[in-house]
């Protein structure tokens, strides 16, 4: 069974798709060619390893306490750790509070919006 | 107004002045997350560099933060109607009453209302951060004043 990878926009899942039979491929061979050139599966493969990070942004409205609470809540991080990340925040204007794969960040940004942070996700250097 | 939190993990707002009582009423009750000023304050981007993302984010994402939002101002509006029918003639003030359960909503409603009176209002973080200088009697003083009150209101349910 040959297999082609494709990447969904949102999200990064990475999703199987069986490739038609021998006698099909004719039918298909552009499509085919195009999904499986070298640039394509090297680009697939740096984004399989791609890791993001989850960014939290200064805002001047959130209190101190809120955001720590806020650390404590989405990422279990104990007060000692979401302190320290908060203050990161407050004196340089951002902290990276996670670094992973990108569904889980975006799940995690999504969460500390639902909270009113300013958060953003980036590609993890 | 005094802050407790009950042995039943009930939290009380106990003796609000019903000017006070009104205040938060009327500016809650305002702001409503389902209504398009109010959200467009509120819903922020997942990248600065990522247009599709974005895009991706403001059909999938923005709906749902809406909807949850809008759960949270009704359980407040609830719980205020509930202080509302309970002024107490004897001390003529009100006590606001609700379950821990509450909490999360609150806190975010809370948030909800500084952020968008702050972005309305257009306040620095100086102007924020010197409770002392405000002018009641302006539209903006007054505005300084209710996030002074609810930042207060947070700061109890939190610690």
């Amino acid at each position: 069974m040959h297999c082609i990878y494709t990447v969904t926009s949102l999200s990064d899942h990475l999703i199987q798709i069986p490739l038609p039979k021998e006698r099909d491929l004719d039918a298909c061979s552009a499509s085919t060619e195009l999904l499986e050139t070298p640039e394509v599966i090297a680009k697939n493969r740096r984004e399989r390893v791609q890791l993001w990070q989850v960014v939290v942004h200064n805002d001047p409205v959130n209190l101190m306490s809120y955001v720590t609470m806020v650390f404590c809540k989405i990422f279990g991080f104990n007060k000692q750790i979401s302190e320290k990340h908060m203050l990161e925040v407050h004196h340089h204007g951002r902290s990276i509070l996670w670094v992973g794969d990108r569904e889980q960040a975006e799940l995690y940004v999504q969460k500390l919006h639902a909270e009113l942070l300013l958060a953003t996700l980036e590609p993890a250097l | 107004m005094q802050f407790f939190q009950h042995k039943n993990s009930n939290f009380e707002f106990r003796n609000i002045e019903p000017w006070l009582a009104h205040e938060i009423t009327t500016v809650l009750c305002a702001h409503d997350p389902k209504q398009a000023t109010i959200a467009t304050r509120l819903l922020a981007v997942p990248s600065y560099e990522d247009e599709q993302l974005c895009a991706d984010w403001e059909e999938h994402v923005h709906p749902d933060l809406i909807v949850l939002w809008s759960s949270c101002h009704s359980i407040v509006m609830s719980d205020l109607q509930k202080m509302a029918e309970n002024l107490s003639r004897k001390k003529n003030a009100y006590d606001l009453i609700f379950p821990s359960s509450h909490q999360e909503a609150w806190l975010r409603m809370l948030n909800i209302v500084r952020l968008s009176l702050a972005a309305e209002h257009q306040f620095c973080e100086q102007e924020m951060n010197d409770n002392s200088d405000f002018d009641l009697s302006t539209p903006r003083g007054e505005a300084l004043a209710q996030m002074l009150v609810f930042s207060g209101m947070q700061q109890c349910l939190i610690s």
